[in-house]
């Protein structure tokens, strides 16, 4: 988000959010539930803050996924959406735990590249290489499944 | 399609997968920690191995030479002398092993901090320095010697709603200016004798991190823009100046530049490439102070020219 007290308002917002949620919720494991929330108001405010600029460095991660070229009309809708999201964990249950990790890491924390390839022990070009045939593979995923033109 | 579809779509990935890549790093420090403690045993074992064959020779060797030690003075004062000798070896490699930050550079021309500098507090992560990421935004990289080094205060007004309607909130700002000459061009489009401005919003409060006053560097350096970084970020500046001095800002400004000297380049150990080759180590023996410092004092290289000239070349054939 670049910008610190974006960044603590977020990160207060979500404390509330889970102090109004829970209970009746009762998340296992909590980290993850309250990494959603954070993730959800992060991600409004940053579309708020950058609707007129695109240029961020989630904006270039989730560019990375456009080369997917998902079919315009399979998103218009929210069936169709939660359609891909089905397809899309299905295709995660399929990857080898890192490669699973790698991804993850990158398209739902947006973690940098480089942050990846230190926290697991690898050159940043490795993750590079690695993230790129996750996509590939993705791509003839979705393309078998026809959701991909 | 567009991001905000994409990113909705990677929302729904499952918890579990999203739990999974949390802490898988925990798993891998486990592994590592095992592997360690692996190496760790091999080693102690191959060294309690060397130790037994040591002993095993080095008893041997005592038991055969007690008897013409004791009938043969001479042997004793000559081995003596020869101990002496390996002492004073030991000694010279020290001190040319070695050198000292005060014999290479001083700092009396550093900026003087004194009390009239507004100190400003911002809570901030800095990130480590990564060679990599660093050069990415680079838009030069030059040799430069510091004409001139100051502070820099701002003072400005901005509206905001934030606490009432219509409200103005004031902000104090500090930089600190680098007037520079260009020397040599390693990157970007600039000219021998060139003369920039590079202005800092974020520095170190530390005369081991400032610029000095004719002293020469290689400064990898970016573009910062027309207007103070905060106060692009404010909503609306109503009164006072928030236009930078220097176009230019350090590429890093956390870590002490590296500074040209006659027997070298004084660089710190972080820059990757350029510690892949031949270095001496720096002993900081100027007072200093603050975490910062604590991270680099033992971490300060003297690069030759040559060594410096081969590997800034590999360096910049990065960009």
């Amino acid at each position: 988000m670049n910008n610190f007290d974006d960044v603590e308002e977020c990160v207060n917002d979500a404390y509330l959010g889970a102090w109004n949620s829970i209970p009746p919720e009762n998340p296992n494991p909590l980290s993850t539930y309250v990494c959603k929330i954070v993730r959800n108001l992060s991600l409004k405010k940053y579309h708020a803050n950058t609707a007129a600029k695109r240029n961020s460095l989630y904006d270039i991660a989730l560019g990375e996924l456009e080369e997917c070229n998902y079919a315009k009309e399979t998103v218009e809708s929210e069936v169709s959406k939660k359609e891909l999201m089905n397809l899309l964990n299905q295709f995660l249950s399929e990857l080898d735990v890192e490669s699973r990790v790698i991804f993850v890491r990158r398209y739902w924390y947006g973690d940098a590249i480089s942050d990846i390839a230190n926290d697991l022990g690898k050159k940043r070009n490795t993750i590079s290489v690695r993230l790129k045939r996750i996509r590939q593979s993705l791509k003839v995923y979705l393309q078998k499944e026809g959701v991909v033109i | 399609m567009r991001k905000e579809d994409i990113s909705e779509i990677i929302s729904g990935i499952d918890e579990k997968y999203v739990h999974e890549a949390e802490t898988y790093e925990v798993d891998k420090s486990i592994t590592d920690c095992n592997k360690k403690i692996y190496r760790s045993s091999t080693v102690w074992k191959v060294l309690a191995v060397a130790v037994s064959i040591i002993l095993l020779f080095g008893t041997y060797f005592i038991v055969t030479n007690v008897e013409k030690k004791d009938t043969n003075p001479n042997l004793n004062a000559y081995e003596n002398n020869e101990q002496n000798k390996e002492e004073e070896s030991i000694t010279d490699f020290v001190a040319q092993g070695d050198v000292y930050y005060s014999q290479l550079t001083s700092d009396d021309t550093a900026i003087e901090i004194t009390e009239e500098i507004p100190q400003t507090y911002m809570s901030m992560c800095v990130i480590e320095f990564e060679e990599q990421r660093v050069l990415t935004g680079c838009v030069g990289i030059i040799e430069g010697t510091i004409d001139n080094a100051y502070i820099k205060k701002y003072e400005y007004v901005t509206r905001s709603d934030k606490f009432e309607n219509n409200g103005r909130l004031n902000h104090k700002a500090v930089t600190v200016v680098y007037e520079i000459t260009v020397g040599d061009v390693w990157y970007g489009d600039f000219t021998k004798g060139d003369h920039i401005i590079i202005e800092d919003e974020l520095f170190t409060m530390n005369p081991i991190f400032f610029m000095k006053k004719g002293h020469q560097y290689v400064i990898p350096f970016s573009d910062a823009g027309d207007v103070l970084v905060h106060a692009n970020n404010s909503e609306s500046v109503v009164e006072g100046d928030v236009y930078r001095t220097g176009q230019y800002r350090t590429a890093y400004e956390f870590h002490p530049q590296i500074e040209i000297v006659e027997q070298g380049y004084i660089v710190s150990g972080d820059w990757e490439t350029l510690m892949a080759d031949e270095k001496t180590n720096i002993i900081i023996d100027v007072e200093s102070t603050g975490a910062e410092f604590e991270y680099y004092k033992d971490k300060m290289y003297l690069l030759s020219r040559s060594v410096f000239k081969k590997q800034m070349t590999k360096v910049v054939e990065q960009l």
